[in-house]
C-alpha cells in the first residue's frame, strides 16, 4: 500500500488534470478585428483541426477600444497574438507569458509620410501611431534619430492619415498599408520607411498565454498551438479558401473591409511567415531577435528591464515542476 | 559487094550480093543511087545473096524506102538471111519493110 | 460562292446592287451627320440634367450642413462660458437636440483630467432615443473618445471639420447608423484646447436623397468620402467596405483612378468611362464641406435609348427601303432586259446547230432591238459561212485523197525491186525511204546501164506537198539526164541547170550521185551538198566529198568530179540527214556517232550486206526515237559492190586509121577471133556487127574530119565472156549516152541517128565507156554460150 499510494496519487493527479484540460476551452483572443492576419486560426477553427486535436477553442475578438493584451490581463481570454514588442513590454511589466506558436518571423511595420516625403526628414512631425500599443520599435527608432515626433494615438483606421491631419502615419506592410492605397494614396519607395529594411527586422505576431495558465494546461496549449500551426500551413497551401474562410469572419463581424484587401493581406502575412534566411515557415521564436528587441526597448526606457528569450519559451522551469 | 538494078515487069529489081559493111555502105549508096529516080513504080531489093549489113546499109534501104514512099511507090525486100535478118528485127526495120519471097 | 456567282451571272442584280449601293451611300452620309447632330445634343441635355440634381443635391446638404454648423458654434459659445461647470455640459449637449430633432447625437467632449473630479473622462453625449433624449456621460476605458477621429481632427486641425462618414454601433439599441460629424475644438481664454464639440448627422436622409438622383432608368449615384470609400452605393456590399480604387489594386484601371482622384480633390465634372464592361457617363460634384463628393453613373445606352430606338427605327426603315429597292429594281431590269435572256436561249439553240431557229422579233428600237437585228444578221452570216466551211472541209478531204494517193504515187516512182544475189553477182544494194508525212521530199534512185550502176540519194528542202513534187521532178531529172551523161558531175551539173531554170520557189536539193563501173569497181560520184556517205568494208570511213552547193538554184556552179576504187566486200552507205539528226522525246539527235557505232558493229559481225545493213540502221534509229513523232524523212541506201572474178584465155589486138575502110580488117579480126572460140555464125555475125558499129562510131565522132588517129581493138575472153576495148586518143566522146541532135544533117539521116548504138545494145550485153589517161576505152562484154565456154576452157588447156 505504501508504494502504491504515490503511484495512485499522481496517477489520478494526471487523469484529472487531463479531464480538466478537456473540458476547459481556451478563448483565443487575435490582436485585432477580424481579418486574414489571423487566417490559419479561422482555418484551424474552421476545418476542425481543433476539434481533431482534442483541444476546445473559442475565437473572440477584441473591441476597437478594448485590446487583447488587455482582455488577457483581465482572464476574458486564454490565448492571444501579441507581436513579440508588447510581449516583451508585458513580460517586463511583470506578467509571465508563454509563446506558444510564433507564425511571423519578419517585421511589419513601416512608416509611411504624407506629400512624398521621406520620413527621416521629417523631425517633429505628426505621425500617427496605434492606440493600442503597437509601435515600440518606432518609438525606440525616432528617439535613436532624434526625430522627436509627436505620437498620435489613433484607434480607428487611416482615416486621420487621408483627412490631412497628420504627416506621417505608422502602418503595417499588410494592413494600413493597404487601405492606404485603396483611398487613392500613391505610394512610392521615397515616402515609405521599412523597419526591417534598417535593422529593426524584429518578428511580430506571435500565440501567447500567461505563463500561470500554460503550466496548468501545457498539455491542451501544446495541441492548440499545433493545431494552430496546421492551420497556417493549411492556409499557405490553399490560400483562395482561406479566403474564403476568413471572409466568413469578417462578414459576421460586420468588418469594413474587402476581399480584394484581404487578399493582399494574406499573401503578404504569409511572405512574412517565411524566414528571411532559410525561406521557410518556422514557426519559432529567434533569440537574436529577442535580444535585439529586449536590448532595444530598454535603451529606449521603454521597458524596465531586458527580459531574456528563455523568458517567453515555455521550457523556463524544469519540468517535474508542471507535474 | 556487088549491086545489080533491073527492071522487071515494071517493078525496079535491086540484086546486092556481099557484105553491106560501113565501108561498103557508100559504093552501094551511089549504086542504088537510080532507084530514088523513079517514079511510082514498085522496088524490089533482093538480099538473097547479102551476106552482112551493117547500120549503114540500113541507113541506106531507109532512104530508098522514105523516097518510094513520098512518090507512092512500095518498097519490098526479098529474101534475107537469117543474120541479116536479126539485124533487121534487131532495129525495128521489120516492121517498116514488106517482105517477100 | 452561290450569291457571287449569281452576282457575275445577273446583269439585272449588278446594276441594281449598283444603284442600291450608292443610295445606302448617300442614306449612310446624310444619316450619319443627323445621328451625329442627335447625339450631341442629347448628351448636352444629359449634362443638363445630371448637373441640376447634382446642384440640387449640393445645395440641400449646405443647408443642412449651415444649421449643424451654426448650431455647433452657438453651442460652442455657449460652452465656453461655462467651461468650469460639467453639468452644464450635459444641459448644453441636450438642448442641442432639442432645439435639432433632426442632428444624430451630440457631444461635449473634454481633454483627460480637464474636470478633475470626472476623471479620465468626460464626456457629454445626447442621442435621439425613439421620442425621447438621453444624455449620458460618453467616455470610458472601452470608449476613448480622445482617440477618436472626430476628437483627434478638431484637434490637431485646429479649426471646424466634418469627418469622414462613418458607421456608428449604438449599444443599448444594437443599430448601426452612418454618420458624419462636425467637430471643433474647445477653448479656454488662453486658447489652449480643452476638448471637443460633436455633432453629428445621420446620413441615411442624404443616402436617400442621393440613391433618389435618377435621371435615367438604370443611372445609379455614388457618394465617396475622402479616402475613396464609398458611402452610397447601389451595390450594398461595397458600402464603406470598398472604396473606388479598391478594384484598381489588383488590376488598375486608370478611369476610375482618375475619377476617385478627381473626386477627392472636390472637383466638379464629367467623365465617360468603362464600368463594368458598359460605357458611362459619370457627373460629379462635392457636397459641401464633408469632403464627401457625389457622382451619378448615366450609362450611356440609357441616355441614348431614345435616340437609339429612332436611330434602329430609322436605320430599319432606310434598309428595308433598300432591299425594296433592290427588289424592284432587280425587277424591272430583268423585265427590260429579258429580250436578252430570249437572244441568250435562242443562241444557243443556234450553237447546238440550229440555224433555223427562228429569232424572236421584239419590235423595239432602242439597243435591244438594235443587238437582235444584229443578231439576226449575224445568223445569217453564220448559215453562209457554215455552208462555206462544209465545202472547203470538202475540198480538204479531197486534197488529203489526193496527197494519199500522190504519195502513193511518188513511193511507186522510187525503185521497189533490189537485185538479188542470183541477179547478180557483182553488186547489191537495197535502200529505204521513210517519210514523215504522206509525202517526202527524199529520193533515191538506181539503174544499170552499160556494166555501170548510177545511183542517187537526195534530200529536198523543205517537207510535204512542194517537198514531193520537187523530189519527183529531181528524180526525173537525174534520170532523163543520166542516160545521157555518164560522169556524176556531169549528170549533177546538167540537174543543176535544168532545175535551177525551172526553180522559181527557190527549193533546192542535195543530192550524191554515184555511178559504179562494175567490171572495175571505180567509183565516179559528185557530191552537191549531201551527207558523204559510209564505207563499210576494210574498217568504216567515210568517202572524202567536195564541199558542192546543193542543186536547183545556182545554175553556173562548177561541181567537181571525184573518184575512188571500191573495194569488193565494201558497202556503200548513203543516207539522208533524217538519220542522224532523227530525235527522241528529249529532242536529241541519234548523231553521226551512232550511226558509226552501228555501222562498225555490222562490220564486225560481218552483217554488212545492204539489206542486214540497213535493217540495223531502222532498228537502232527506232529503238533511239521511241514513241517520238518522225520529224523528218529518213531514206538510206546501201551498195555493196563484189568484183567479178576474171581469167583471161585469150586475148589479141588490132591497130586501125580511123578510115572506114578498115572496117573489112576490123570484120576479118572479129570473124577471127569468133572462130578461134568455134562460136556459130549468127553468134559471129552479131559480134561483127556491134564491134563494126562500135568502131565506126569512133571514126566518125573521136576525130575532127581529115583527121588522122589511131584505133586499137583488144579482144580478149576468159571461160564465161567475151569482151571487146576499143580504144582511141580522139576527143572526149561517150557513144553510150544519146548523142545532141546534129542540126546540120539533113532530115533523113537524122532520123535513123543512133541506130548502130541501139545494135550494139541489142547484141551486147554491156557497153562501157570510160575516159581514162586522154584516151577514150569502149568496152563491149558478151556472155558466151555454155558451150563455147568449155570448148574456151579447152583452148587453154
Amino acid at each position: 500500500m505504501r508504494l502504491l499510494k504515490p503511484w495512485i496519487f499522481s496517477a489520478l493527479m494526471t487523469v484529472g488534470q487531463l479531464l480538466a484540460a478537456q473540458d476547459d476551452t481556451i478563448v483565443f483572443t487575435p490582436q485585432w478585428t477580424a481579418q486574414a492576419q489571423f487566417a490559419g486560426y479561422y482555418v484551424a477553427e474552421a476545418k476542425g483541426f481543433y476539434r481533431e486535436a482534442g483541444v476546445k477553442v473559442r475565437i473572440e475578438h477584441p473591441t476597437v477600444t478594448l485590446p487583447a493584451m488587455s482582455r488577457m490581463r483581465t482572464g476574458d481570454c486564454q490565448a492571444t497574438t501579441l507581436q513579440l514588442c508588447q510581449a516583451i513590454e508585458m513580460v517586463a511589466d511583470g506578467t509571465p507569458l508563454v509563446n506558444i506558436l510564433q507564425t511571423s518571423m519578419n517585421n511589419a511595420m513601416v512608416i509611411i509620410s504624407a506629400r512624398g516625403k521621406n520620413p527621416l526628414k521629417q523631425k517633429g512631425a505628426r505621425v500617427g501611431i496605434w492606440s493600442v500599443g503597437f509601435g515600440q520599435l518606432a518609438i525606440c527608432m525616432s528617439q535613436r534619430h532624434h526625430l522627436d515626433y509627436q505620437w498620435i494615438h489613433f484607434a480607428q483606421n487611416v482615416n486621420l492619415f487621408v483627412s490631412g491631419v497628420l504627416d506621417a502615419t505608422l502602418a503595417m506592410s499588410y494592413n494600413e498599408f493597404y487601405q492606404l492605397r485603396q483611398a487613392g494614396m500613391e505610394i512610392s519607395e521615397k515616402n515609405v520607411y521599412r523597419f526591417s529594411d534598417h535593422g529593426y527586422n524584429v518578428q511580430e505576431d506571435g500565440v501567447y498565454m500567461t505563463r500561470d495558465y500554460y503550466l496548468r494546461h501545457r498539455d491542451q496549449a501544446l495541441r492548440f498551438a499545433q493545431a494552430s500551426r496546421k492551420g497556417w500551413e493549411w492556409a499557405a497551401a490553399h490560400p483562395e479558401e482561406a479566403l474564403d474562410i476568413v471572409m466568413r469572419y469578417v462578414n459576421r463581424d460586420r468588418i469594413a473591409t474587402n476581399r480584394v484587401l484581404q487578399r493582399l493581406m494574406l499573401k503578404e502575412i504569409l511572405r512574412l511567415q517565411l524566414d528571411r534566411e532559410t525561406g521557410k515557415r518556422e514557426f519559432r521564436l529567434r533569440p537574436d531577435m529577442v535580444k535585439q528587441a529586449s536590448r532595444l526597448m530598454k535603451e529606449n526606457l521603454l521597458i524596465g528591464r531586458e527580459v531574456k528569450y528563455e523568458e517567453l519559451t515555455p521550457n523556463l522551469l524544469p519540468l517535474t515542476s508542471y507535474l | 559487094m556487088k549491086t545489080t538494078i533491073q527492071e522487071l515487069d515494071g517493078k525496079m529489081i535491086a540484086m546486092l550480093e556481099g557484105s553491106l559493111d560501113t565501108a561498103a555502105a557508100a559504093e552501094t549508096e551511089e549504086a542504088m543511087r537510080p532507084l530514088n529516080d523513079v517514079e511510082g513504080k514498085d522496088i524490089i531489093i533482093d538480099c538473097t545473096l547479102l551476106e552482112y549489113i551493117s547500120s549503114a546499109g540500113l541507113r541506106i534501104f531507109l532512104g530508098i524506102l522514105q523516097n518510094a514512099q513520098e512518090k507512092g511507090g512500095h518498097v519490098y525486100i526479098k529474101g534475107i538471111n537469117e543474120k541479116v535478118r536479126e539485124v533487121f528485127s534487131i532495129t525495128g526495120f521489120c516492121n517498116i519493110f514488106e517482105f517477100i519471097s | 460562292m452561290g450569291i457571287i456567282h449569281r452576282i457575275r451571272r445577273s446583269l439585272s442584280v449588278r446594276v441594281s446592287l449598283w444603284v442600291v449601293l450608292f443610295a445606302a451611300g448617300i442614306f449612310v452620309a446624310a444619316l450619319s451627320f443627323l445621328f451625329y447632330q442627335s447625339r450631341e445634343a442629347i448628351r448636352q441635355e444629359a449634362i443638363n440634367r445630371a448637373t441640376q440634381i447634382l446642384d440640387k443635391t449640393s445645395l440641400r446638404v449646405e443647408g443642412i450642413l449651415n444649421r449643424v454648423e451654426v448650431a455647433s458654434n452657438m453651442t460652442r459659445w455657449l460652452v465656453e462660458q461655462h467651461t468650469d461647470n460639467p453639468g452644464t455640459m450635459f444641459v448644453l449637449s441636450r438642448d442641442m437636440m432639442l432645439n435639432n430633432p433632426d442632428f444624430y447625437n451630440c457631444s461635449i467632449a473634454f481633454e483627460p483630467y480637464h474636470f478633475p473630479e470626472e476623471g479620465l473622462y468626460f464626456s457629454a453625449y445626447t442621442k435621439h432615443e425613439g421620442d425621447s433624449i438621453r444624455t449620458i456621460q460618453g467616455g470610458s476605458d472601452s470608449y476613448k473618445y480622445f482617440y477618436m477621429d472626430w476628437y483627434l481632427m478638431a484637434t490637431l486641425s485646429n479649426k471646424p471639420c466634418w469627418t469622414e462618414p462613418y458607421i456608428d454601433y449604438d449599444a443599448p439599441t444594437g443599430t448601426y447608423e452612418m454618420v458624419t460629424s462636425y467637430c471643433q475644438a474647445l477653448k479656454d481664454g488662453d486658447g489652449q484646447i480643452i476638448g471637443v464639440i460633436n455633432t453629428s448627422l445621420s446620413l441615411n436622409w442624404l443616402s436617400n436623397t442621393i440613391s433618389d438622383a435618377k435621371p435615367y432608368p438604370n443611372s445609379y449615384s455614388i457618394m465617396t468620402g475622402r479616402g475613396g470609400t464609398f458611402f452610397v452605393h447601389p451595390d450594398s456590399t461595397k458600402l464603406t467596405c470598398q472604396s473606388i480604387f479598391t478594384q484598381s489594386l489588383e488590376h488598375p484601371d486608370t478611369a476610375a483612378i482618375a475619377l476617385g482622384h478627381a473626386m477627392q480633390r472636390g472637383e466638379e465634372g464629367m467623365k465617360r468611362m468603362d464600368v463594368n464592361g458598359k460605357y458611362c457617363y459619370v457627373f460629379y460634384k462635392p457636397l459641401g464641406k464633408t469632403g464627401c463628393s457625389m457622382a451619378i453613373v448615366c450609362p450611356e445606352s440609357d441616355i441614348f435609348s431614345g435616340f437609339n430606338r429612332v436611330r434602329h427605327a430609322v436605320t430599319s426603315i432606310v434598309c428595308a427601303g433598300l432591299l425594296l429597292m433592290l427588289y424592284i429594281f432587280i425587277r424591272v431590269i430583268t423585265r427590260e432586259l429579258s429580250p436578252l435572256h430570249q437572244l441568250a436561249e435562242e443562241a444557243e439553240h443556234i450553237a447546238s446547230g440550229q440555224f433555223d431557229a427562228k429569232l424572236p422579233d421584239f419590235k423595239r428600237i432602242d439597243e435591244i432591238g438594235q443587238l437582235s437585228n444584229s443578231f439576226a444578221d449575224m445568223q445569217q452570216s453564220l448559215v453562209r459561212y457554215i455552208e462555206e466551211l462544209k465545202d472547203t472541209t470538202a475540198q480538204k478531204a479531197s486534197i488529203d485523197r489526193d496527197i494519199r494517193i500522190a504519195s502513193a504515187i511518188q513511193m511507186g516512182m522510187l525503185p521497189d525491186k533490189f537485185p538479188t544475189r542470183a541477179d547478180r553477182d557483182d553488186v547489191q544494194l537495197y535502200a529505204s525511204l521513210t517519210p514523215a508525212k504522206d509525202v517526202g521530199g527524199d529520193l533515191f534512185d538506181f539503174y544499170f546501164r552499160d556494166e555501170k550502176l548510177f545511183f542517187c540519194i537526195g534530200d529536198v528542202s523543205g517537207k510535204g506537198v512542194p517537198a514531193s513534187l520537187f523530189m519527183a521532178v529531181t528524180r526525173a531529172v537525174f534520170r532523163t539526164v543520166s542516160v545521157q551523161e555518164s560522169m556524176p558531175h556531169n549528170i549533177v551539173m546538167t540537174m543543176n541547170r535544168t532545175m535551177a531554170g525551172m526553180n522559181k520557189i527557190h527549193m533546192f536539193v542535195t543530192l550524191f550521185v554515184g555511178v559504179l563501173d562494175l567490171p572495175t569497181g571505180h567509183l565516179h560520184y559528185c557530191n552537191a551538198g549531201h551527207d558523204a556517205p559510209l564505207l563499210v568494208g576494210d574498217g568504216i570511213g567515210q568517202l572524202p566529198c567536195d564541199t558542192n552547193i546543193p542543186v536547183g538554184f545556182m545554175p553556173s556552179w562548177k561541181y567537181t568530179p571525184q573518184e575512188a576504187q571500191i573495194n569488193t566486200g565494201t558497202t556503200i552507205f548513203l543516207f539522208t540527214d533524217g538519220l542522224t539528226e532523227a530525235m527522241n522525246r528529249e529532242k536529241a539527235q541519234f548523231e553521226m556517232s551512232r550511226v558509226n557505232e552501228v555501222a562498225a558493229r555490222a562490220l564486225a559481225e560481218k552483217q554488212q550486206e545492204p539489206r542486214q545493213l540497213i535493217d540495223r540502221m531502222t532498228d537502232a534509229v527506232h529503238q533511239f526515237v521511241g514513241d517520238a513523232e518522225q520529224s523528218d524523212d529518213l531514206t538510206m541506201m546501201a551498195v555493196q559492190y563484189i568484183r567479178p572474178k576474171s581469167d583471161v584465155l585469150m586475148r589479141e589486138r588490132i591497130s586501125l586509121t580511123n578510115d572506114v575502110s578498115e572496117t573489112r580488117r576490123l570484120n576479118a579480126f572479129v570473124e577471127g577471133i569468133c572462130a578461134r572460140l568455134q562460136l556459130d555464125n549468127i553468134f559471129t555475125a552479131r559480134m561483127k556487127v556491134s564491134v563494126e558499129e562500135a568502131v565506126v562510131n569512133v571514126m566518125k565522132y573521136a576525130y575532127p574530119a581529115g583527121q588522122r588517129g589511131e584505133i586499137e581493138i583488144e579482144a580478149a575472153a576468159n571461160a564465161t565472156r567475151l569482151r571487146f576495148t576499143i580504144t582511141d586518143s580522139g576527143k572526149p566522146f561517150d557513144p553510150t549516152i544519146q548523142q545532141q541532135a546534129d542540126t546540120t544533117r539533113p532530115a533523113r539521116e537524122r532520123a535513123i541517128g543512133g541506130l548502130g548504138i541501139h545494135i550494139i545494145r541489142q547484141n551486147m550485153d554491156s557497153m562501157n565507156y570510160e575516159r581514162a589517161d586522154g584516151r577514150n576505152i569502149l568496152t563491149l562484154r558478151k556472155t558466151l554460150p555454155p558451150l563455147t565456154a568449155n570448148k574456151v576452157k579447152k583452148l587453154k588447156g
